[in-house]
């Protein structure tokens, strides 16, 4: 068959099905889509149509398709009440495969609730036997942060996972809280105390957070414990930190900067660094690019200066700035 | 409950009927109020609003134990495939109860097992926490029933259905099983989440004490109880979300109900407490 003859030939038409007969993948329902470009693609469909037809799949005993791509081509022809859209139906993916496409297809919201993703990435975990951040990061398209996060959350025991996900918002414990908390009750001084107890300390760290006790005042106060823990480790003094801690566990009385016990080379170091990095930084902003562009020990010098920065901030566990 | 007030009484503000009468009606609260407590609370209207505070108690409606067991019978028996035997039933079936342990949604979820002869441990395996939907792979021909015990406005139900449709993860059908409701809620829950609502109870626009629809009071009385609400909670005297309710249930009283019931703190008792403990105002 000639080229003209074939190009004359009708196309197939793809499977069409009604557009309420979609319904959002229910994995991750929570998409948050950019409202500019929704509209920009509103536009091109009520002029052309839908071009890429929906992936779907059928769910078993369901009378409707779910989405596994085109959320947004679905979005926009519900909006334009167009009576039906363009399908390619796949089989339905199992348990594992609809999780890890769905992590890949869509970006998390930022006031996502963590634990229910959590939860997910456990059950992912489970069946495929793997527990590699870098490996369910790359099947997930999770970030590398995300995904210790989320193991982190996990390693607490069933009764807060159930804190993190009640109905009541006002009672609903945050995520950021016991991911806070992890380097505490699991710090190797800590854990091997003889008076630890893993319960009755979170337990009490719960309690102080959301009754402001003993100095609590934002769930990134347990970075101060840990780093009071780190710097009596170093000045030879943990025990000593350790005990103080036990009593900030079980006494109200007791307050977080008890714990102290170098602090003054601690914030005599911070605060020389702190005045360090702002004359630097001032005399960066100062720079006049093109004056120093042939410099180039300057500028290889300042890329791994901002690598080590990078480098540190992901030690500290500071979110991306 | 304080006794504080009794003694200033000198005269009943109540017939020795009206007395009895409340105090029979409200015995399947779970500590019922005395007829002391009756008068205590009655004695904090002045004389010429006593009429008011009367038709405030008539106005209650109180589910007892009994009751909210009948409903949740009545309502398992009437969702679509489910059978008590597995091979009669369609898809898989699992029990939520709502909140974690200790709260009313577990104290319900054991009250519909009981009400449905679902108590015994071989039945354990159907009663979930909702972190445990995940990891059920539950499909469309499933069934998943959240038992909770009421819903005044619905928000709380829209505002968590997110977390939920994303645990269950599937087109699992999700029944919400609550012992009452109101129509305002039962129209939320169902415009905006795929909850499908079972409640044996439903209450109108009218048992909303402040509504037009309630005729039981008159405009200038519905203001007096908010003045009287204010005293018992200041931040709402109609009740959560302005429902303005009257009802009562035989565990607890639902946050929507109005303050004067159920407050209890140093400026306001009441017959129904939700905190059993005096708190500050």
């Amino acid at each position: 068959m000639s080229i003209e003859k074939a190009a004359a030939q009708p196309r197939p038409k793809p499977q069409t099905v009604e557009t309420n007969k979609l319904r959002a993948n229910p994995h991750n329902p929570r998409m948050l889509f950019d409202e500019d470009p929704m509209e920009t693609l509103k536009e091109s469909i009520a002029k052309v149509g839908i071009l890429v037809p929906l992936t779907v799949y059928r769910a078993e005993g369901s009378e409707n398709f779910t989405i596994l791509d085109g959320q947004r081509r679905w979005t926009c022809a519900t909006a334009l009440g167009m009576p039906e859209v363009p399908i390619n139906e796949v089989p339905e993916p199992s348990l594992t495969e609809n999780i890890v496409t769905m992590f890949q297809i869509h970006k998390l919201r930022k006031d996502w609730e963590l634990m229910p993703t959590a939860l997910k990435l456990g059950v992912l975990m489970d069946h495929l036997d793997e527990r590699r951040d870098q490996v369910l990061a790359s099947l997930t398209g999770l970030d590398t942060a995300v995904v210790g996060r989320c193991k982190k959350l996990l390693t607490f025991e069933p009764q807060y996972h159930d804190m993190m996900l009640h109905p009541d918002p006002r009672r609903r414990l945050q995520a950021d809280l016991f991911i806070e908390m992890y380097p505490i009750v699991t710090d190797r001084s800590v854990t091997k105390a003889e008076w630890f107890n893993r319960i009755d300390m979170i337990d009490a760290f719960i309690r102080k957070h959301m009754e402001k006790l003993s100095g609590f005042r934002a769930v990134t106060d347990f970075r101060k414990i840990k780093a009071y823990l780190t710097a009596a480790r170093k000045a030879g003094r943990e025990d000593e930190t350790v005990s103080r801690l036990r009593d900030l566990v079980y006494r109200d009385d007791v307050l977080i900067s008890d714990l102290e016990v170098d602090a003054a080379r601690i914030h005599n170091t911070a605060d020389g660094l702190v005045r360090s990095i702002l004359r630097l930084r001032n005399e960066l902003v100062a720079l006049d690019v093109e004056e120093f562009a042939a410099e180039d020990d300057l500028w290889r010098e300042i890329e791994d200066f901002v690598q080590a920065l990078r480098a540190k901030l992901l030690d500290a566990e500071r979110r991306p700035v | 409950m304080s006794d504080a007030g009794i003694g200033a009484a000198v005269q009943l503000p109540a017939t020795e009927e009206q007395l009895s009468a409340w105090e029979a009606r409200f015995r399947p609260y779970r500590r019922h109020p005395s007829r002391e407590c009756l008068i205590a609370w009655l004695c904090q209207f002045s004389e010429e609003h006593q009429t008011i505070a009367h038709r405030v108690l008539d106005s209650v409606i109180l589910l007892s134990e009994d009751d909210i067991l009948q409903g949740y019978k009545g309502t398992l028996e009437s969702l679509p495939g489910w059978s008590k035997k597995p091979d009669e039933r369609s898809g898989r079936w699992f029990f939520v109860g709502m909140g974690d342990a200790g709260e009313s949604g577990q104290a319900m979820l054991r009250l519909f097992r009981e009400a449905n002869g679902l108590a015994a441990d071989r039945w354990q395996s159907l009663c979930v926490m909702p972190r445990e939907l995940p990891g059920l792979a539950l499909k469309a021909v499933d069934s998943v029933v959240f038992v909770d015990d009421f819903a005044g406005s619905g928000q709380q139900m829209v505002d968590y259905w997110p977390i939920i449709e994303e645990l269950v993860a599937s087109e699992a059908h999700c029944y919400l099983a609550l012992s009452a409701t109101t129509t305002r809620a039962e129209a939320e829950i169902r415009a905006h989440t795929e909850f499908d609502i079972r409640a044996p109870l439903v209450l109108q626009e009218e048992h909303n004490l402040f509504s037009e629809a309630c005729t039981t009071f008159t405009n200038e009385e519905k203001r007096l109880l908010e003045e009287y609400g204010k005293r018992a909670s200041k931040s709402q005297p109609r009740g959560f979300n302005d429902c303005g309710l009257a009802i009562v249930l035989s565990h607890k009283t639902p946050n929507n109900s109005v303050p004067i019931l159920h407050a209890n703190h140093d400026n306001w008792i009441s017959p129904f407490p939700r905190q059993l403990i005096q708190v500050a105002a």
